[in-house]
């Protein structure tokens, strides 16, 4: 007999079969590059996080596919035990430096890293400050602990010293933020909040999952975006972005890493990466360094055209200096109607309702990754004015 | 302290976080009118014991849904101050 409290353990989605739309759990034919394939259509993907367009660059499957006939499928352990192998730290080594720290590891995602990192960091008696619209990786690892949490107003570097000055007689104090933030584009103003986090004592924590390939001059991600030699913080980021493989990675400094390795249960319990993803990687890295300025280029202006349709259209966009484009869609009928008229135009998007967003915040998110072609924004482009003439109340 | 004083603060703090653009009253939802979520009502939870002076247990708030719910709870438990 089935316990009655599982009758409680139901979803919602009234509103979905009412729309006759559920952009949830969609199911690609295959993989992705400017087109998505679904099975009822091959759209454009601007829904992924696929920002320099590397998910299906040949250069990455070679590397993969020799990773897996040289290492096979899988080291079949966690990396404390069988799961390091030469590739495996190369690929540490080759993280650390892309970055600019000095030791990373490799993590089997970066939602696991985020959520069991703090764990191996503070305990109750110490407090993690951190922006209010963190993502819930963060969020989750932080609450996990049960230490003290002090939220700051998003990106507002006043507020958080004012939340800082609370955290005297607290043993150990975090500061913990996204570099961008993945609804909204905005970016973290990280040189500001490490110097607070110094000043105060407290440790930085930065997740650059939306950052790294895409921020800074080269694509080293937020720390060159900022400018920081020298952090000597907690860098976090999720390699399976604009780096087009999978896992995370945890980086800071030689001692750090070195205690983590031993000491967190996120990184030592966990099967490591398996070598394709790992040769995958490693390559990904290479092709970032020697041609990221011409794909970012392409990104930007992509970006660019994206935002002055929809100032064109009346469509109110959140966005912030990182190439994400989001619509502001308010209602969860709104922005799911106006991702179901996005997706009949041809276009894959991501719309975020609450809990990913406050509230009667609901975005529809666009990213014009630089695969995309001129033609290929000109039909995103045509799809949200279409989309925004069948959602009117979301225009300005 | 005089009850509209905790009104007044009370409701300047909403405002000023969930940056709503107009002036909060006693019958406004946390949720639906101030787009307020967990950690946004945290916020609020730690501004009021900045601007008071006083520790706030969360679980006396679980139950909040608006501006007039968290003065009402300060109000009786934690300031003792009468109603107007």
């Amino acid at each position: 007999m089935t316990a009655a409290w599982m009758q409680e353990l139901r979803i919602d989605l009234g509103l979905a079969e009412e729309l006759c739309f559920n952009p949830y759990h969609a199911r690609l034919d295959r993989g992705i590059g400017r087109n998505a394939s679904l099975s009822t259509a091959s759209v454009l993907d601007l829904a992924s996080n696929n920002y320099l367009g590397l998910a299906d660059d040949p250069r990455i499957l070679e590397a993969a596919g020799n990773a897996l006939r040289e290492n096979g499928m899988s080291l079949c352990g966690t990396p404390i035990a069988t799961g390091g192998n030469l590739l495996f730290d190369g690929l540490c080594r080759s993280l650390a430096e892309f970055v600019g720290l000095e030791r990373a590891l490799v993590y089997p995602s970066c939602y696991q890293a985020n959520t069991g990192l703090f764990s191996s960091l503070v305990g109750k008696q110490d407090v993690v400050v951190v922006d209010q619209f963190a993502h819930s990786s963060l969020l989750q690892g932080i609450a996990a602990v049960g230490c003290k949490v002090l939220p700051f107003l998003h990106n507002d570097m006043g507020h958080l010293q004012r939340v800082l000055d609370r955290t005297r007689g607290y043993r150990r104090v975090l500061v913990a933020s996204e570099s961008v933030f993945s609804t909204r584009g905005t970016i973290c103003p990280l040189e500001e909040m490490n110097r607070l986090a110094l000043r105060y004592g407290a440790l930085p924590v930065i997740d650059d999952s939306h950052g790294i390939g895409v921020l800074g001059r080269s694509g080293r991600g937020i720390l060159e975006h900022a400018g920081l030699e020298g952090f000597t913080g907690i860098y976090t980021a999720s390699l399976g972005k604009a780096l087009a493989g999978q896992g995370g990675v945890v980086a800071g400094s030689a001692s750090l890493m070195e205690y983590l390795s031993y000491a967190n249960a996120s990184y030592i319990y966990s099967t490591a990466l398996v070598p394709p993803v790992l040769g995958g990687l490693s390559e990904s890295l290479r092709i970032v360094e020697e041609e990221f300025q011409v794909r970012r280029d392409r990104l930007i202006a992509n970006r660019e055209l994206l935002i002055r349709a929809a100032e064109a259209s009346g469509i109110v966009v959140v966005a912030g200096e990182a190439p994400i484009v989001s619509v502001r869609t308010g209602s969860d009928r709104a922005t799911l109607a106006f991702a179901k008229v996005l997706l009949a135009e041809g276009v894959f998007s991501t719309p975020f309702l609450p809990p990913s967003v406050p509230p009667n915040q609901g975005v529809v998110r666009l990213i014009p990754n630089a695969a995309l072609t001129d033609e290929d924004m000109r039909t995103a482009c045509r799809a949200m004015e279409r989309a925004a003439d069948a959602t009117s109340e979301i225009r300005r | 302290m005089e009850a509209s004083n905790v009104e007044s603060i009370v409701f300047g703090i909403l405002e000023t976080v969930s940056r709503c653009g107009f002036q909060v009253r006693g019958d406004s939802d946390l949720r639906n009118d101030l787009d307020l979520d967990s950690l946004g009502t945290l916020l609020i939870l730690n501004e009021l014991e900045d601007a008071f002076r006083i520790s706030l247990r969360e679980e006396d708030f679980h139950q909040v849904a608006s501006a007039g719910d968290i003065v009402e709870i300060l109000r009786k438990a934690y300031l003792g101050v009468p109603a107007e």
